[in-house]
């Protein structure tokens, strides 16, 4: 276990160093001049060369690339050209908001993807209309969904929030950044409640594509190991329908399914970037937004690494899990 | 015997009314929550005594008079600090008027501007203002030397004759010196207590990523940058004192949901860039106002040195004539854009000084097309995807050479790119289409920025020769006539023309008064909060 993890972490490093080489040499390639979003767009070419020396851009790329490669050793992501603060401390406020709204939407991504799977095998009379639903949902582009929900839950029915992440400030009440965990954490049920409200609709619209592609492994996974041989056994010893499910069909059927959780939560965060900047959450995606529109380089590339390390993450824990899940795999 | 169970028998009675029994929870839960939720009805505007105004747009530069070069941080440093001098608020043309400075002389030899301070002013800090604060302002500029820094570099010296009077020298005369201290971008004044207890290593540029140390009717509050600025009226304000007490300020770059926003009553204000047609919507609906004002940015056509086709005067000359300016205008932008006859900011200079002269002529273009210039070649039109009326000016322009028969197709550059076109021309769209502002009201402002290779947006590096010289000579003069000769020199190069004059839009709530004393020609979608009300 400690050598898969030892592993895994010296992948993580590789990953991240080609990151860096990546983000610095599609940087050099651009040929957008990140010290004309720094100067403004009326700066004299006076101020701008003097900028580019501020900011080191008079250098070789080389000599750019290992500066900052040094800095990040040092645990220093620069800081950013936008708004002029580190970039560490602008992630550590975007970051909590995106790991919510990314656990809300895997969690949601689960719970119906579960329900897709369950109904349509157990073959229930409305399952086909859960399904018609799940995958129309589904085949829609995540944006296009978020703003068909917002003109309809919110400028129709008035019933979710038009965007943002609270109606009680951007100060998260508590240590974690979670507002719904800190809220409760803090016993303001109210802020809890109206976190909640507000990752309703983003959530749910991230959440649909997911939960189609986890419900539809599941679904095979069940339709097998329901008629396995020891699924008819524990049937044929008097076990419970029920049991049967749990025990024999859902636990064997884990293994495929947790893959495609893991495959799922990386394409997520994709999706969120795009909606985090239609319901104006302030997150990682809206972080990076900016920092691509502002041609902000250590903006975009603490995104990018951040992304990474999460992507390496995400990954080694679905394979701790799906040993967890099945004791004949081996970790390797 | 053991029969294989079939799916069918895979879903017993007792399975399926626990799935239901689970659904029901899920249904009931949301049921429960929604009792539970905020209200998100449109029951009243934003009430009383705060304001709530949503900026379209991305921003985030730190709200710091001397860093701040975007044009939507001035709604955050024009409503809380204050310069010497400004525009007049809610006029169509740009007087300079006293602000934290009641009067001011020029000397003989225009060297030595000298101003009589306003007493009685403090800072949101406590600090009172004298000449101290001015000496330490100016000094600020100079030292964190950021793209507005330019405005001071003729300043040589900073000398307080007493504490309400203050002495600026300049090394040579410098007739645009007044309307750079005018300028939103113009040296604002600042706390010089904060400046010294904050100075830091970066002359108090960390301080004031979100606090502010200006005179100004309101006082920054909560600060989430790039997502939230909270304004709070200052109880010592020098002026009339603000009737809405708070304001918040947010960022939003999806108008469709800030214009449900405003439609459900939730905000008060809309600022930013809105389409034609979304202004139209929202001028049909009877609960909101929709009003455009004069402003100095202009739509300009820019033309590549280097373009193939339009490399002679004759040709650009051709192309200017055969742009239908009012339909393109009117079909894009409709009240959003005025056309324009003069080369400057329309307004900026006597029209007997600066007219481009230009006439519309359908059939302009046809004898280029028919010369054959053009065979096998798509003339490319690139324009600021940031900008509002870009890609609908490109667009248009693009359908009328394609029918007089030169194809051509429009390109979207982002902001990092635009600028970088003049690197490699050879490359770089024959023409650029895209809406600049000037920094000041002066026509210095301008066409050093402009129309010269040193200047931010000269994005063609076209050059007018002996243009610098000219200016310089021209700043040196008591009157206008020598930028009427810049004027014509610019307008014969052909390389330059200005189609349009972008209106201000300003989307409220209806009931709202002094909206037009609120806005300024020289800022673009910005709105000065202590002149507003309820009616």
């Amino acid at each position: 276990m400690i050598m898969f993890i030892i592993r895994r972490i010296a992948s993580m490093l590789g990953v991240l160093f080609a990151l860096t080489v990546a983000l610095f040499g599609l940087q050099e390639l651009s040929g957008v001049d990140p010290a004309r979003a720094y100067v403004g767009a009326n700066a004299s070419a006076e101020a701008l060369e003097r900028t580019r020396v501020q900011l080191g851009l008079d250098q070789p790329a080389i000599v750019r690339y290992f500066d900052y490669l040094g800095g990040l050793l040092h645990g220093d992501l620069q800081n950013s050209l936008r708004t002029r603060t580190p970039v560490a401390e602008g992630l550590s406020t975007a970051f909590p908001a995106t790991v919510e709204l990314a656990l809300w939407s895997l969690g949601l991504a689960l719970v119906l993807g579960s329900i897709f799977a369950v109904l349509t095998v157990t073959r229930w009379k409305g399952a086909g209309i859960v399904r018609v639903v799940l995958l129309s949902g589904a085949s829609a582009p995540t944006f296009l969904l978020t703003m068909l929900g917002l003109l309809f839950f919110y400028g129709q029915l008035g019933l979710l929030p038009s965007g943002g992440r609270s109606s009680f400030g951007s100060t998260s009440p508590g240590p974690t950044g979670l507002f719904v965990l800190d809220g409760l954490l803090a016993g303001r049920v109210d802020v809890a409640t109206d976190a909640i409200w507000h990752l309703i609709l983003p959530a749910a619209c991230v959440a649909i594509s997911p939960a189609v592609a986890i419900g539809r492994v599941l679904v095979d996974g069940l339709r097998i190991n329901l008629v396995s041989d020891h699924a008819r056994t524990a049937r044929s010893a008097g076990m419970p329908e029920g049991l049967v499910m749990l025990r024999h069909a859902v636990r064997n059927s884990l293994g495929a399914t947790l893959s495609m959780i893991g495959i799922q939560a990386g394409l997520l965060l994709g999706g969120l970037v795009v909606v985090e900047k239609i319901v104006s959450w302030p997150g990682v995606g809206s972080y990076l937004d900016k920092s691509v529109q502002a041609s902000d380089f250590p903006g975009i590339a603490g995104v990018a690494l951040l992304l990474g390390v999460v992507y390496v993450v995400l990954n080694t824990l679905v394979d701790l899990l799906q040993v967890a899940a099945d004791r004949r795999l081996v970790l390797s | 015997m053991i029969q294989s169970p079939t799916p069918r028998r895979a879903r017993p009675t007792r399975l399926r009314t626990r799935v239901l029994t689970a659904a029901a929870l899920v249904a009931a839960s949301a049921l429960a929550l929604t009792a539970c939720a905020p209200s998100t009805g449109g029951d009243a505007f934003a009430s009383g005594d705060t304001f709530k105004v949503v900026l379209l747009g991305a921003y985030s530069t730190p709200p710091d008079p001397d860093v701040n070069y975007d044009g939507p941080g001035l709604n955050i440093i024009q409503n809380t600090y204050e310069g010497l001098v400004a525009y007049e608020d809610g006029s169509t043309t740009a007087t300079i008027v006293p602000k934290l400075a009641t009067d001011w002389t020029v000397s003989d030899d225009s060297l030595t501007y000298t101003f009589d301070l306003r007493k009685g002013v403090t800072f949101h800090d406590g600090t009172d203002f004298t000449a101290d604060a001015v000496i330490a302002s100016f000094a600020r500029r100079t030292s964190v030397d950021a793209g507005p820094a330019y405005m001071v570099g003729d300043v040589t010296g900073v000398t307080a004759i007493d504490d309400y009077t203050v002495e600026v020298t300049l090394a040579a005369p410098n007739s645009a010196f007044l309307d750079y201290l005018a300028s939103p971008f113009g040296v604002k004044m600042i706390s010089p207590t904060v400046l010294s207890e904050q100075a830091g290593d970066d002359f108090a540029q960390t301080y004031l990523t979100d606090a502010d140390a200006g005179t100004g009717p309101y006082e920054l509050g909560s600060v989430t940058t790039g997502q939230s600025y909270q304004l709070t009226a200052y109880d010592k304000y020098w002026g009339d004192k603000p009737e809405f007490t708070t304001v918040d300020l947010t960022l939003s770059e999806n108008a469709s949901a800030v214009q449900l926003q405003l439609e459900r009553g939730e905000i008060d204000a809309v600022l930013g860039d809105v389409n034609k047609t979304s202004f139209e919507d929202y001028s049909s609906n009877a609960d909101l106002d929709a009003s455009t004002f004069a402003n100095f940015t202009t739509q300009t056509v820019f033309m590549n040195p280097q373009s193939a086709i339009f490399t002679t005067t004759e040709n650009r000359a051709a192309l200017f004539s055969a742009i239908d300016t009012k339909t393109i205008l009117e079909s894009s932008m409709g009240e959003l854009e005025v056309p324009t006859t003069q080369l400057f900011p329309a307004g900026m200079l006597d029209e007997s000084l600066d007219s481009q002269g230009v006439e519309y002529d359908p059939n302009a273009l046809a004898s280029l097309a028919a010369s054959g210039i053009a065979a096998g070649k798509t003339i490319r039109i690139g324009y600021a995807g940031s900008s509002p009326d870009g890609k609908a000016v490109a667009d248009e322009l693009g359908a009328n050479l394609s029918s007089a028969g030169l194809p051509a197709e429009s390109i979207s550059y982002g902001a990092g790119t635009i600028y970088g076109l003049a690197d490699d021309l050879a490359a770089a769209p024959d023409i650029v289409v895209m809406s600049v502002f000037p920094d000041a009201a002066h026509v210095d402002a301008w066409a050093r920025i402009l129309y010269t290779p040193k200047g931010g947006l000269d994005v063609m590096a076209a050059e007018v020769p002996g243009l610098t010289d000219d200016l310089d000579a021209a700043l040196l003069a008591s009157d206008n006539e020598p930028y009427g000769a810049i004027a014509k020199k610019v307008i014969d190069s052909k390389y330059w023309y200005s189609i349009g004059s972008l209106q201000t839009t300003t989307i409220t709530r209806s009931g709202l008064t002094g909206i037009d004393d609120a806005r300024n020609l020289l800022e673009y979608n910005v709105l000065h909060f202590a002149a507003l009300g309820n009616a």
